[in-house]
């Protein structure tokens, strides 16, 4: 019997092995990638170590993303990048697709925005997203100088309020999760919400 | 004839108000043409949508966002939860939603005091918010006022108002005491109901417990059946239940049930 279920263990394990080795999962390193960001350079995120890294994920045309660069999402991307996080947003939306930009678009969308990304990562075919399994946008990673993933979830818990708020509409009081798990992270603390279900508009794959 | 066609339309369809937005029309119905002192009313928010666009259920999956109502009333009026008919899965590109297509109406419980008197009448207004989603998604919202006449209740009832009560869920039966294990990978709920299904489809009220993209696996055993579902990877912790909503489909009928699976974990 116990002979069995390390056999049947083993098979899960080879079974995970095949399936699901390259999805990111929180504790876990980061899945690594090479990049290419609108501004023509070339980043791999293993070359980041010693930094702390947001991924943010983007569509320029929902109504989510829309909302947050009301100007919530440019204030916690420029308090953050100030203290040397490296902050992406990473574009997956595949070619015809809401949201689908080339280069000079993008950079474009960062500067009538007033984005304070490090770089928007064009991901077309999806390789980034489907490595960290990114299903919303924005949906938010944040990865630590070791290259833990350490936050996969939404931004925070009050969905398409342009403006800062003290209460969701659930009435509980209102998180940044990622300022949070930033802050946290930054001090030295275990992160007290590493997950939350991400919200938003769908990424764009490709069918 | 026509004529006559129209008027009873008007009396029996209170369709008040209507918001229109792209792809989804909504509007606001109340069951009964009149409302009774001291007892609920139950009101309703009819959404069409274009075809192939969805909006929410309570938990809207992946992604998306459940529909919203803020109500004005008058003093004295007091409006429940919003009640939710059976959703779908929606499967999207590499992301499954809960919702609805084509139309669906969301029921309101609203229940008017005791202290307003026959022939009265008020004034209220639902303010609406909605996603609407297909490959791309849309915000919408729209105010739609009502007056409202008290009276004995009497009249044929709101037919989409009756079509969605029967689409509610119902409580889990007392004598059914499923149970469930969870552990790193999957949730496994059984339920000893004594009956056999043709399937089951499950939907979690909470997000990031069940991986909602991955297939359900229904299995009928002799005492019932049992539902296997895949662990979210977003669930760090374990969890003491697992709460949702079970359709069950008998041929041709489906039914829903609200169930609260206790879990005992073997990690």
């Amino acid at each position: 019997m116990k002979s069995l279920k390390l056999g049947l263990l083993v098979l899960g394990l080879l079974v995970m092995g095949l399936g699901a080795s390259y999805a990111a999962k929180v504790g876990e390193p980061a899945p690594d990638f090479t990049a290419t960001g609108s501004n023509g350079k070339t980043y791999k995120l293993s070359d980041l170590k010693g930094k702390w890294v947001v991924l943010e994920w983007h569509n320029q045309n929902c109504p989510f993303i829309k909302s947050q660069y009301k100007g919530k999402m440019q204030k916690l991307q420029a308090k953050w990048t100030k203290k040397g996080v490296k902050w992406f947003s990473v574009i997956s939306s595949a070619p015809g697709m809401e949201g689908s930009v080339n280069a000079e678009e993008a950079n474009a969308d960062v500067k009538a925005t007033g984005s304070h990304v490090t770089a928007t990562f064009m991901d077309s075919d999806g390789t980034i997203g489907h490595a960290y399994d990114a299903k919303t946008t924005p949906h938010m990673f944040v990865i630590d100088p070791k290259g833990i993933l350490v936050y996969d979830g939404a931004i925070d818990n009050a969905p398409l309020k342009d403006e800062a708020v003290d209460k969701n509409d659930d009435g509980e009081p209102f998180v940044n999760y990622v300022d949070k798990a930033l802050k946290e992270g930054m001090a030295g603390k275990t992160i007290s919400t590493p997950t939350t279900a991400p919200y938003g508009c769908h990424v764009k794959y490709a069918k | 004839m026509k004529h006559f066609a129209f008027i009873l339309l008007f009396l029996s369809l209170p369709l008040w108000a209507l918001g229109q937005e792209n792809h989804l029309k909504v509007e606001l119905l109340s069951e009964t043409a009149t409302l009774v002192p001291g007892k609920p009313a139950t009101f309703g928010l009819h959404f069409t949508m274009d075809n192939g666009w969805h909006i929410y259920w309570q938990n809207p999956g992946d992604a998306g966002l459940a529909p919203s109502v803020n109500w004005k009333l008058p003093i004295g009026f007091k409006a429940g939860k919003i009640l939710w008919p059976l959703p779908k899965r929606i499967s999207l590109p590499s992301v499954m939603d809960f919702g609805y297509e084509n139309e669906v109406t969301l029921l309101v419980p609203i229940q008017v005091p005791r202290t307003v008197h026959a022939g009265e009448t008020f004034n209220l207004t639902a303010n609406v918010q909605w996603l609407v989603c297909k490959e791309t998604c849309i915000p919408g919202q729209a105010a739609l006022p009502a007056t409202l006449t008290i009276g004995d209740g009497k009249g044929p009832a709101d037919a989409w108002i009756t079509q969605a009560r029967s689409q509610l869920p119902e409580k889990q039966p007392k004598t059914w005491k499923p149970s469930g294990t969870l552990d790193g990978k999957q949730f496994v709920l059984s339920f000893p109901t004594g009956t056999t299904p043709t399937s089951v489809v499950f939907f979690p009220l909470q997000s990031g417990q069940v991986d909602n993209n991955a297939a359900q696996i229904f299995q009928p055993n002799d005492k019932g059946f049992s539902l296997t579902l895949k662990r979210s990877d977003l669930l760090t912790q374990n969890v003491q239940k697992l709460e949702g909503l079970l359709v069950v489909t008998d041929h041709d009928v489906k039914k829903g049930y609200e169930v609260k699976v206790p879990l005992s974990s073997n990690r």
